[in-house]
């Protein structure tokens, strides 16, 4: 998860494609959309429409397609679970439920991999409580140094002999070593704290209005989602 | 010439041409690059180095890799940790065309490999002549011819040959892999190799199977065959609810309850400090940290979550947010999805909400260990049975078909118990630590450590 999450958050950053240049809000509103039209869509005509438009807007945002295929993949595992589980003979009722969630997932992906997360993360900020909002920007950003640690603790813990004995020697080990984990993320918490302070930290993380700044690329969103409307009105009706 | 090759030559050309005439920036800092390692020379020393030997077999059939001594034919030596600056490197390697970039990465190989390891001969993993065509070069023999020149031995291109192409591995159980690759390699002169000490290089050890494979067609020929890898990519995967498999009548108030949820849990934190803040967004980070982390299940792979530690440690009100705030970070990046994230965090939260009483409740009797422990089974054990229950109702009343509920269950009630015994244990360990580190994260009310027997 780690490369896939570092990876995107870096093509996120770096992109320069009109898409990345595309204000959040904007983004937000029109994967939101993507995402509602996926999961209420009665047309397998109409997903795979919806499918291969979102392939194409993360294409078009110079997404790396390996990368994104391993990221809109993840609901690959419970689908397919829940798709033998609801087998009813047909190609239409499994074709629906994989179009569904793989689609809404690669919307989500197109959206992280074109909108730096500060700037995504603002205006869900202003919807959600303080603790909730401060926490969103809090756990991204420590999470990659926490996933770096903690790789670096069990790959340690490997190599100590902490992988050797009975399963629940090997378990409790492991918990211990979590332990220090907690405790750093302690100490972590009151670093970022007073750096806060420093900062000039005043009650709310990021009151920057970025996330709502229009450009000329959000008129090629808006122009995506006259296109993506026209062609739900046309295909809604099909088989 | 194919369109598609010259298009790639044409692409190739126009990056060598501007890799020339513009200075270029380290992707992973941003920093100027080296050209010949691509990224700058602090980021590519900092990719984790490794200095053991895996067993490529072990690896194969989902058993501990490490330490193991009863497949002395199947050690590998992988030089990095493939991460994301590792893997950008590979990537560059492997298909933006830039062979080049083996020289610094066979230096890295090389370090790795242990003083005694004895190599007569290096060569690499083949590829089907099909890809070789289409890369336009074997970046497993990059690496490898490179290698051997620091090694001082030979480097032969053609030990083994690929008989056969074979799909990815990646998603296919260790029995299928191994059937995958079942007959894939032949040694081409199998005389000139035998007895002899033959190194075999691969650029990313991901399931193995690869490198088993050709490790076992060496040592049936009657070679000594040792492997090394550039990199070692551990696999993941989660079993989070998607959007689009439930029905609305689920989500849609789950989603809303779970929002009522979030906004009464900060009506009842709200004199929470901003250090108590920042904790919780670390915890946070810890949880979804220790997602990547596999334990071995048989054929399966178990991602802990630490839902019951996190309960007791923070409280209700304040678990509840933190589990929000991690599925909205998990949906974002494809993990779970958007319009589930309520539903997923009422099933996580509610197990995490019951930890702290549960925790008060045994502590009056038992240390904070056997406490903690029993947190984290109920936690775990809620959770869980609140998962089974809404995929349940979600293939009853969902879209129409026959609803098989019984295979369901079957497949997720190992995993369910397997998780409460495995969560149990991990967050008996945790609190063992702390309450001889520092008892007072633990919540009050509970007996000492040192008066527990």
């Amino acid at each position: 998860m780690i490369n896939t999450l570092a990876q995107i958050d870096y093509v996120a950053s770096s992109g320069t494609t009109p898409w990345h240049r595309a204000s959040a809000l904007s983004k937000l509103l029109f994967a939101s959309g993507l995402v509602l039209l996926a999961v209420f869509a009665p047309s397998l005509w109409l997903l795979g429409g919806l499918y291969a438009a979102v392939w194409a807007l993360a294409l078009t945002a110079r997404l790396p397609w390996r990368l994104t295929l391993a990221a809109a993949g993840y609901p690959l595992a419970f689908t397919v679970l829940f798709l033998l589980a609801r087998w009813d003979g047909t190609a239409a009722t499994p074709l629906r439920l994989l179009l569904r969630p793989l689609t809404a997932s690669l919307a989500a992906v197109w959206l992280v991999g074109t909108t730096p997360y500060p700037d995504l993360f603002a205006p869900l900020s202003r919807v959600l409580p303080r603790s909730v909002g401060d926490g969103l920007f809090l756990t991204y950003r420590s999470l990659f140094e926490l996933m770096g640690r903690t790789s670096g603790l069990w790959r340690a813990l490997r190599l100590r002999g902490g992988a050797s004995g009975t399963v629940r020697r090997r378990l409790t080990l492991a918990g211990e070593g979590f332990a220090t984990m907690v405790l750093y993320g302690f100490d972590h918490s009151q670093r970022v704290y007073a750096a806060m302070l420093l900062r000039g930290h005043s009650g709310r993380i990021c009151g920057c209005h970025h996330y709502a700044e229009g450009s000329r690329a959000d008129l090629l969103v808006a122009a995506a989602g006259l296109v993506v409307t026209a062609g739900a009105v046309l295909l809604w009706r099909l088989p | 010439m194919k369109p598609g090759a010259l298009a790639r030559a044409l692409v190739s050309g126009a990056l060598d041409l501007e890799a020339f005439a513009l200075p270029q920036r380290c992707p992973a800092c941003g920093g100027p690059a080296e050209p010949e390692r691509s990224l700058c020379g602090p980021c590519f020393e900092r990719i984790p180095a490794l200095s053991f030997a895996l067993c490529a077999r072990c690896l194969v059939r989902g058993e501990e890799p490490v330490g193991c001594r009863r497949h002395p034919h199947a050690a590998v030596w992988p030089a990095l940790v493939y991460d994301e600056r590792a893997a950008l490197l590979v990537h560059a390697l492997k298909y933006g065309g830039r062979p080049g970039l083996a020289d610094a990465l066979a230096e890295r190989l090389a370090r790795a490999l242990p003083a005694g390891l004895g190599a007569d001969l290096v060569t690499a993993v083949p590829l089907h002549p099909a890809r070789r065509r289409e890369r336009g070069y074997n970046q497993a023999w990059q690496l490898a011819a490179r290698l051997a020149g620091r090694l001082g031995v030979p480097a032969i291109e053609d030990v083994l040959a690929r008989v056969r192409h074979t799909p990815a591995q990646a998603r296919l159980d260790p029995a299928r892999r191994r059937r995958n690759l079942a007959g894939a390699f032949r040694v081409v002169e199998p005389q000139r190799y035998r007895g002899r000490r033959v190194l075999i290089v691969d650029d990313v050890l991901t399931t193995g199977a690869t490198l088993e494979a050709c490790l076992e067609t060496l040592a049936a020929s009657g070679a000594r065959p040792v492997g090394a890898a550039l990199a070692w990519a551990q696999e993941m995967s989660h079993l989070h609810i998607p959007d689009g498999v439930l029905p609305v009548l689920l989500w849609a108030p789950g989603l809303a309850l779970a929002l009522l949820l979030v906004a009464a849990s900060a009506l009842v934190a709200r004199g929470a400090s901003r250090q108590q803040i920042a904790y919780q967004g670390a915890l946070g980070a810890l949880m979804l940290a220790v997602m990547a982390v596999e334990v071995p299940l048989g054929p399966l792979e178990y991602h802990l979550s630490l839902l019951g530690p996190v309960g007791v440690l923070l409280g209700p009100a304040a678990t509840f947010q933190v589990v929000f705030v991690a599925n909205a970070v998990l949906a974002l990046v494809g993990h779970g999805g958007l319009t589930v994230v309520g539903l997923n965090a009422l099933v996580l939260g509610a197990g995490g909400a019951l930890a702290r009483p549960v925790f008060r409740l045994l502590g009056r009797r038992l240390g904070a260990p056997a406490s903690m422990a029993g947190a984290a089974a109920v936690a775990q054990a809620v959770s869980g049975a609140l998962w089974l229950v809404v995929v349940a109702v979600g293939l009853r009343f969902g879209t129409p078909g026959a609803a098989r509920v019984g295979l369901f269950a079957g497949v997720a009630f190992p995993l369910w118990l397997a998780g409460v015994l495995i969560e149990s244990v991990v967050a008996f360990g945790i609190a063992r630590f702390l309450a001889r580190v520092r008892p007072d994260l633990l919540p009050g009310g509970v007996r000492p450590a040192q008066e527990v027997r």
